[in-house]
């Protein structure tokens, strides 16, 4: 009924990265592809096919980027930026994972065009809970292109 | 999003469509899985949503500034007056609304009709489901994940008469 959907998440903490590499097999019925970048750099990089992601160009965009807020290079408040001001990438669906729950960061990221904001879960539980509801529900919505 | 004595929490829901059908929710809304009681508000066309929020035409209001606003809003693509797309970029326009989040949803759509539907700051497009129950389906899922997960943003249901005041004095 569902189409499923590849998901990119850009975090730099490699332990926060095993952890929702875990926490996504509960979402495999929603989820067909999953990608990390250790930064917003290398993010950007993925999604323009740039950098050490030349030669490996994705045939098609995510269907979902999940970004950390605080991460060294480039903030995901500034990677959000360039995402929306880049003609090519400027429609896929942003969703903010932070642990801050400051309402001027909310403000922040959808003033920016997040298209979501969640606060990371306390444990891994909630986080395994959180990931399915969040890739059922973009995989019931259509993507963007 | 509010919470009732009996912990149930509530959603509320504006949707704009010109088929009848398609408005067949009860009064009392429905249940989601995750216990939240989406209440379902239903017009026929975009010019009625942006009337209903604002307080305005058939939907006048008084005190325009005690009116209450959805916590989310859905949007057929095609209806006549005023279609979705129009709505959301009058939406976006405007101060007191443009923080809701708009679900655009289509029978039939184009590529390009969800490209800018996305680009023109809506929070997701859905494909609307052939028959009522599957659409109340629909509903749910997406009700449960604002509900749990997804953070409104703050400025969402904030009539904005305090900021207008204070930047016009400046």
């Amino acid at each position: 009924m569902n189409n499923p959907i590849s998901i990119v998440f850009a975090d730099d903490n490699p332990t926060e990265r095993m952890l929702f590499e875990d926490a996504m097999l509960a979402s495999r019925e929603y989820v067909n592809d999953v990608k990390f970048s250790s930064d917003g750099v290398e993010l950007l990089h993925l999604l323009r096919c740039e950098g050490k992601h030349e030669m490996s160009c994705p045939l098609h965009l995510p269907d979902l980027v999940v970004l950390d807020l605080n991460m060294p290079t480039m903030t995901g408040f500034e990677v959000l930026q360039e995402i929306r001001k880049d003609e090519k990438l400027k429609t896929i669906p942003v969703v903010v994972l932070s642990a801050s729950d400051d309402a001027a960061d909310i403000k922040r990221c959808y003033a920016l065009g997040a298209s979501g904001y969640i606060v990371k879960p306390g444990n891994h539980e909630d986080l395994k809970t959180a990931f399915l509801q969040l890739t059922s529900y973009w995989a019931t919505l259509m993507r963007s292109h | 999003m509010e919470q009732s004595s009996t912990g149930e929490r509530r959603l509320s829901l504006l949707i704009a469509d010109d088929n009848p059908d398609d408005r067949l929710f009860r009064d009392e809304g429905m249940l989601t899985p995750n216990n939240v009681r989406l209440r379902i508000g239903c017009v026929a066309n975009g010019r009625c949503v942006l009337d209903y929020m604002r307080g305005e035409g058939e939907y006048w209001h008084a005190d325009a500034k005690k009116r209450s606003l959805p916590d989310l809003v859905m949007l057929d693509l095609d209806m006549p007056e005023l279609d979705g797309m129009h709505t959301l970029c009058e939406m976006k326009k405007d101060q007191d609304l443009r923080d809701i989040p708009v679900i655009i949803m289509a029978t039939c759509s184009t590529q390009n009709d969800i490209i800018s539907a996305y680009d023109q700051g809506a929070a997701g497009y859905v494909d609307k489901p052939v028959s009522f129950p599957e659409l109340e389906e629909k509903l749910k899922v997406l009700a449960d994940c604002w509900a749990d997960i997804l953070l409104m943003n703050p400025g969402a249901g904030v009539i904005q008469e305090a900021i207008a005041h204070q930047s016009s004095g400046v």
